[in-house]
């Protein structure tokens, strides 16, 4: 902002004005972070800040086995529900089989007892038949009723192979390739909203986040288009970071309007109106 | 002309070094330096601190599972009780009507030999199944309370959330910090084990806050029983409660007190 002062001299008072100011600059600099020097201009507060989409999430899988195919590539714009990856596991695929035929197998048990009979034999010595007493068809049902558990228990571990997206967004990052062990700990893909970012501010000191309210107005330069984009602060951090040995607080800003061109990580410069 | 720009240039340094003028005062950092604590006098020890809130918390799962929902963000206010994070309990639910079935089979065998009657070794050995399948459907149904939601344990503010639905729940990584932000506190952290023993619980504190411009009263509340290590000294965190809550705190913000120690 001294730049604008900082043009070849051209009488006194200019001269006079143009050494002050460096002065008071050069003094501010060595006093304080940067963000303290840009901060005094004025009623405004001025702090850096960086493009982050409005969601990413790093996905993976929750159970350890070898990827046998991923579904996306970099850059792949998905839908909620689409399948992303899948696991090689026989051995819960095998279980979801024999699940299956628990199931059938226990149901029909169950319907059998219904009409199961015991032959008997009255005291002359005829034969009868009586039926079987009603915990017999009662544990049948029970029966039935587990396997279907167990089925359901079964498709709920297979389902875990499946790695399917939570939401509707772009792959922004892939870690892994078909072969490799996925592991719990281990996420294999970022899935981000690139089509909706923010900015967040990485250096907006504590001297100045009482100026800062929710819903203020704020101007984002973004360096890289060489924009100015009006935005609004949507949300403040309530615990403080620490940059170096700077105690900041990040403030998120969203869009008026989407700009086109915004790539995750972008710097940009974030200046807030106060009053 | 020469006369005159020396009288601007001392001017302009006289109203930077001294006096409020227009640039920001420079925050005082924490100091590792002992010659920090020169400051503190014979009855008066002077310390940096961070203001913290009364209660915080580090929420996370104690088993691996898939993030369900994330009901709350970054700001929000909740109560005891309430629902933060839930995960996929598919499995756990499947696993619970499971032990239920197998609790209902035993139950079956034990009303009909009560029914029918038999011998007491029957009704034991049948009693004894039921209880089997009791004990292992309280420990299903105990899993499925403890994996499946992630509960606010006090009312509190929501600080950090780092799940997204979808993403996997790892045991011992926190999902949910909270913060009781209605109480602050403000935390020494460089106070030495030089004036640690002067330090009493009670003893009137004086809390610079320079984010804020202002000085509050506060209160010895506690002084740490165990020492940190801040680069190569030896510090004790001394709790300080404020006397009054003042409006502004933030999490994390910097504070410079002075104990009245004996």
């Amino acid at each position: 902002m001294f730049q604008q002062d900082a043009r070849p001299p051209r009488n006194d008072g200019k001269n006079l004005r143009f050494l002050a100011l460096t002065l008071l600059a050069v003094l501010a600099l060595a006093a304080g972070p940067a963000s303290a020097a840009r901060a005094q201009a004025g009623s405004s507060v001025v702090a850096s800040a960086v493009i982050v989409p409005a969601q990413a999430a790093d996905l993976g899988f929750i159970n350890g086995a070898i990827i046998r195919e991923i579904n996306v590539n970099e850059g792949d714009f998905v839908k909620a529900g689409d399948t992303l990856a899948s696991l090689d596991t026989p051995d819960l695929e095998y279980a979801m089989t024999a699940a299956e035929a628990g199931y059938r197998s226990a149901q029909s048990y169950a319907q059998l007892q219904r009409y199961r009979t015991v032959k008997k034999y009255d005291r002359r010595g005829r034969p009868y038949f009586e039926t079987e007493p009603r915990e017999v068809v009662q544990r049948g049902d029970a029966f039935a009723a587990r396997a279907q558990a167990s089925l359901d228990a079964a498709r709920a571990v297979l389902a875990m192979s499946t790695l399917t997206a939570p939401f509707d967004g772009t792959v922004a990052a892939l870690h892994a390739r078909a072969g490799e062990l996925a592991q719990p700990d281990r996420p294999i893909l970022v899935l981000a909203t690139l089509d909706r970012m923010q900015a967040e501010t990485t250096d907006l000191s504590e001297r100045d986040i009482a100026k800062i309210k929710i819903g203020q107005k704020a101007v984002v330069f973004i360096e890289a288009l060489g924009e100015e984009f009006s935005a609004r602060v949507i949300s403040i951090a309530p615990r403080a970071d620490t940059l170096g040995g700077d105690v900041v607080f990040k403030v998120t800003l969203a869009f008026d309007d989407q700009p086109d061109g915004l790539l995750w990580g972008m710097t940009a410069q974030a200046t807030f109106a106060t009053h | 002309m020469k006369k005159i720009l020396l009288i601007v240039m001392t001017l302009t340094l006289a109203a930077c070094s001294g006096l409020p003028s227009s640039s920001p005062t420079p925050l005082p950092t924490v100091s590792l330096d002992p010659v920090s604590q020169s400051e503190s006098t014979a009855d008066r020890l002077t310390a940096s601190g961070v203001v913290v809130p009364y209660r915080e918390a580090r929420l996370s799962f104690p088993a691996v599972g898939r993030v369900q929902s994330v009901d709350v963000k970054v700001g929000d206010k909740v109560t005891a009780g309430q629902t933060l994070v839930t995960l996929d309990t598919t499995l756990l639910e499947a696993r619970v009507r499971e032990a239920q079935t197998n609790w209902d089979v035993a139950d079956i065998q034990l009303r009909f030999l009560q029914r029918v009657g038999t011998a007491e070794q029957n009704l034991e050995s049948a009693k004894a199944d039921l209880e089997r399948a009791q004990a292992l459907l309280d420990s299903a149904k105990a899993a499925l309370e403890t994996q499946s939601a992630l509960l606010a344990p006090f009312d509190a503010t929501v600080v950090a959330v780092d799940a997204v639905a979808g993403e996997t729940a790892i045991p011992g990584r926190a999902v949910v910090t909270l913060g009781d932000l209605s109480k602050f506190q403000v935390e020494t952290t460089d106070l030495s084990e030089r004036n640690v023993t002067r330090v009493k619980v009670g003893q009137a504190v004086e809390i610079a806050v320079p984010a804020l411009g202002q000085t509050f009263e506060g209160r010895v509340a506690s002084v740490a029983l165990v020492s940190s290590a801040l680069g190569g000294d030896v510090v004790f965190a001394v709790v300080i409660d404020f006397v009054k809550q003042p409006e502004g705190l933030r999490w994390g913000m910097s504070a410079d007190v002075k104990i009245q120690a004996k």
